[in-house]
């Protein structure tokens, strides 16, 4: 199933060449073969599968067509409620957690008639992790288990990688879809903030949440998005901005467009891999060719965004986590628990000064995209750490570059640009003016071509 | 870390900012979360470090609507 596209799969069940409940139970037999490799399901939902698949092929063959997932398995990350069915932020504080209702995402999903397959596995509240003190182990990586597969979308990107799944759905706060993305080698997409609405989605600090698709294609996710994205009045965050079309433009290719690399961003980190920097110029030069220009522009530097990121995010996530993390401190994960007392130490003029920084930086960003269509930089400086060099701190030279557009607000597409010589996989980013997602969309559907990345096969599990 | 401030000092203040905060640390988890805290409290620097004068706003300064939805 993983090798059929969304849109194939579609076109297959509306000839009637498949069926859902065939794609539906080669996807639970997927996961029986490789989960317990790979970790990526806390609950497998295989009665609800079975039911959304009947209901499906029943409403296809009455004529009833949801649209392009109609009938296509799905799996979301567990921070999303979902009624009846647990949703444990991967944490024993909430383990027994059923909710009574969807997610307006979940919903969403749910009304487009996609197969959710189950929930998947996180790092603790989308951030202490990977972990194994907790109820449940740490996903892991298809290409290597014996490496991460990248946090907090964890079982996101190895559901995908594991050849489960086209879609799985993540968050986003500093990066946890668009790393997870990189280093299990799919697309990842954390649209413009306010595109998609979060609630129903347990929050880790919400200035700077977001949620959307990891898939294993550009198309994919223009998919997803078409059906996620819309105003929520009840979401505080959600902006009422017209849906866009995300698919009319994939194939548009990149002549004419310009396009910015934030060098400083990767080229003065402390840690960088120069395969993944290698990767990132070698599709500079083919976006050059395919007739963009390219060139080099300076934003703010990259400690200003991180430091900003860090201390709203850790302010926020401690204010949210307050009353546990006096009551029941043992309760949390010990890295969750590491990271989360940070938030403690923030003064009011520390976060007063992060927030005025906040609009300096989105400004700066701002100033920018106002001469280019698009920027291009890493998502990751390097390809998936193995688990015992991953740091138990979460340290601000941390090898992320995702943070920023967390900060800012801007959509940040991460999609793979090939595998480094140790066989992983590596991406970039692709960051582009609020609410235009579609040229973010675009510019990935290039690179996905141009790097020759749809043609790499998934890994063997 | 800043260079004015010792681990002894450090791990000071972090007992009295939590301690503020009612939190009791596990202690045997204190020392990795001191590591954390040296990293955390060396990019604090970064924004105490910059004056800004009274015109700078904050990112979430917001505005209401006006009445009967016109901008």
């Amino acid at each position: 199933m993983s090798e059929i596209s969304i849109a194939e799969a579609g076109r297959q069940l509306r000839a009637g060449t498949t069926t859902s409940a065939a794609l539906t139970e080669a996807a639970l037999a997927r996961i029986a073969a490789v989960d317990p490799k790979v970790n990526a399901f806390i609950t497998v939902t295989a009665e609800r599968a079975r039911a959304d698949a009947a209901r499906a092929d029943a409403e296809l063959a009455a004529g009833t067509d949801r649209g392009p997932l109609h009938g296509v398995p799905y799996a979301i990350k567990d921070i999303y409620d979902t009624a009846g069915i647990r949703s444990t932020c991967h944490s024993k504080l909430r383990v027994n957690n059923v909710p009574t209702t969807d997610s307006v995402a979940a919903a969403k999903l749910a009304a487009s008639g996609g197969v959710l397959l189950g929930k998947l596995g996180t790092h603790e509240f989308a951030l202490g992790g990977p972990s194994f003190d907790l109820p449940f182990p740490p996903a892991r990586n298809p290409w290597n288990t014996d490496h991460i597969p990248g946090g907090s979308s964890s079982g996101s990107g190895a559901a995908i990688a594991a050849g489960i799944t086209r879609l799985a759905m993540g968050s986003d706060t500093g990066g946890s879809i668009r790393g997870p993305a990189a280093y299990c080698g799919t697309v990842g997409l954390k649209p413009t903030y306010g595109r998609v609405s979060r609630r129903g989605v347990f929050p880790l600090s919400t200035t700077l949440d977001h949620i959307g698709p990891l898939t294993r294609s550009v198309e994919d996710t223009a998919i997803a998005l078409q059906i996620l994205a819309g105003h929520d009045p009840v979401d505080p965050g959600s902006a009422d901005v017209p849906v866009g079309d995300y698919l009319g433009d994939l194939e548009k290719g990149v002549a004419g467009l310009r396009i910015g690399i934030p060098r400083a961003f990767f080229a003065t980190a402390p840690v960088s891999s120069p395969e993944v920097i290698a990767a990132i110029d070698r599709v500079a030069d083919a976006l050059r060719g395919a007739g963009a220009v390219v060139e080099d522009v300076t934003l703010p530097s990259y400690a200003a965004f991180s430091t900003c990121g860090r201390v709203i995010m850790l302010c926020e996530a401690f204010a949210i986590h307050e009353s546990d993390m006096r009551a029941r401190p043992l309760d949390f994960g010990q890295l969750t628990f590491e990271r989360f007392i940070l938030g403690a130490a923030v003064t009011g003029p520390d976060i007063f000064k992060a927030l005025q920084l906040r609009r300096e930086l989105t400004d700066a960003v701002q100033g920018v995209l106002q001469g280019y269509d698009a920027l291009l930089t890493a998502s990751s400086l390097v390809p998936a750490p193995r688990f015992d060099e991953t740091p138990r701190a979460m340290l601000a030279s941390a090898p992320m570059q995702t943070m920023p557009f967390n900060v800012t607000g801007h959509p940040a597409l991460s999609v793979p640009t090939g595998l480094s010589a140790s066989g992983l996989p590596m991406g970039l980013q692709v960051v582009g003016r609020p609410f235009d997602e579609a040229t973010v969309l675009r510019v990935g559907r290039a690179v996905e071509v141009l790097s020759g990345w749809e043609k790499v096969a998934l890994p063997t599990v | 870390m800043p260079e004015d401030l010792t681990p002894a000092s450090l791990e000071a203040e972090f007992r009295t900012l939590v301690a503020r905060a009612g939190v009791t640390v596990p202690e045997e988890r204190m020392e990795t979360i001191l590591l954390g805290y040296a990293d955390f409290r060396a990019q604090l620097e970064l924004l105490r470090g910059v004056g800004r004068d009274h015109t700078a706003e904050l990112s979430n300064v917001f505005r209401l609507p006006a009445p009967g939805g016109a901008a």
